[in-house]
């Protein structure tokens, strides 16, 4: 899977979206993370274990604890986003240029 | 994440074309030309007006490969401006400027403003990964291949 792909696929969710904003206001283990995702402990850790696999959050493990944090290079796919969105004009610029020869003959 | 989270980002580039504004215009506003080049469209020279950009082939099942627009500005042979919005993506604006070189020629300048990245709704996120798909299935392989 393309590393957009997997931002995108794991912010798509609203859970994980949630669990993802609350980690931008910072470091927070799963238990923390349990009262506002409102679902299950095993629920929160299987969300943050698609989160880590999409390099959006990472990992702190302290004792028997382990925190989670953003990653702030994890949201680059979607800066690459408007790189491929920057790559669709310039295709039809080309079939533009195409076109304006073509009413020419 | 920071508070840099809500600006907008946005595209722009520039083509030096060989043909006179007048009929770069007629590219960029006539529908029949719009359809070979962009997508078919039923937009109409009326500022206000709503229209709409049909992807050919819709790109996924659950978006129908529409871009929503809205007419903002018309300038003949000059200016030209509308909001474009499709799959979630809704707050973007395209502008297309158009300046005549002293060989004749038009110098076409793009600017799609308006992205937003970073924590959005899903909306954003949803219609970001179905647009990417999208144009990724439009002959774009190519390209992508050729950007450094």
């Amino acid at each position: 899977m393309l590393s957009e792909d997997r931002v995108f696929r794991a912010l798509a969710d609203p859970s994980r979206r949630a669990i993802f904003e609350r980690l931008t206001k910072g470091e927070a283990a799963v238990r923390d993370l349990i009262p506002r995702a409102g679902i299950s402990q095993p629920a929160v850790s299987q969300h943050l274990a698609v989160l880590r696999e999409a390099g959006l959050v990472a990992e702190r493990r302290e004792g028997r604890l382990v925190y989670y944090r953003v990653r702030p290079t994890g949201l680059r796919p979607l800066v690459d986003w408007i790189a491929h969105y920057q790559a669709f004009w310039v295709d039809r610029a080309e079939r533009l240029r195409a076109l304006l020869k073509e009413m020419d003959e | 994440m920071n508070s840099k989270a809500e600006e907008t980002q946005s595209i722009s580039m520039e083509f030096d074309l060989p043909h006179a504004p007048a009929k770069v215009w007629r590219a960029l506003t006539e529908p029949a030309l719009l359809a070979k080049w962009l997508m078919p469209t039923d937009m109409q020279l009326l500022v206000g007006k709503a229209f709409t950009f049909k992807s050919p082939a819709p790109p996924s099942a659950s978006w129908d490969g529409i871009v929503g627009c809205e007419m903002q500005e018309i300038e003949p042979h000059k200016r030209l401006r509308y909001s474009w919005a499709g799959g979630g993506l809704d707050s973007t604006v395209v502008t297309w400027t158009l300046t005549p070189t002293e060989s004749g020629g038009t110098l076409l300048r793009l600017e799609h403003s308006g992205f937003r990245p970073g924590k959005g709704e899903a909306r954003f996120f949803e219609g970001a990964k179905q647009g990417w798909q999208w144009m990724a299935g439009q002959r774009l392989g190519q390209v992508l291949a050729e950007v450094p």
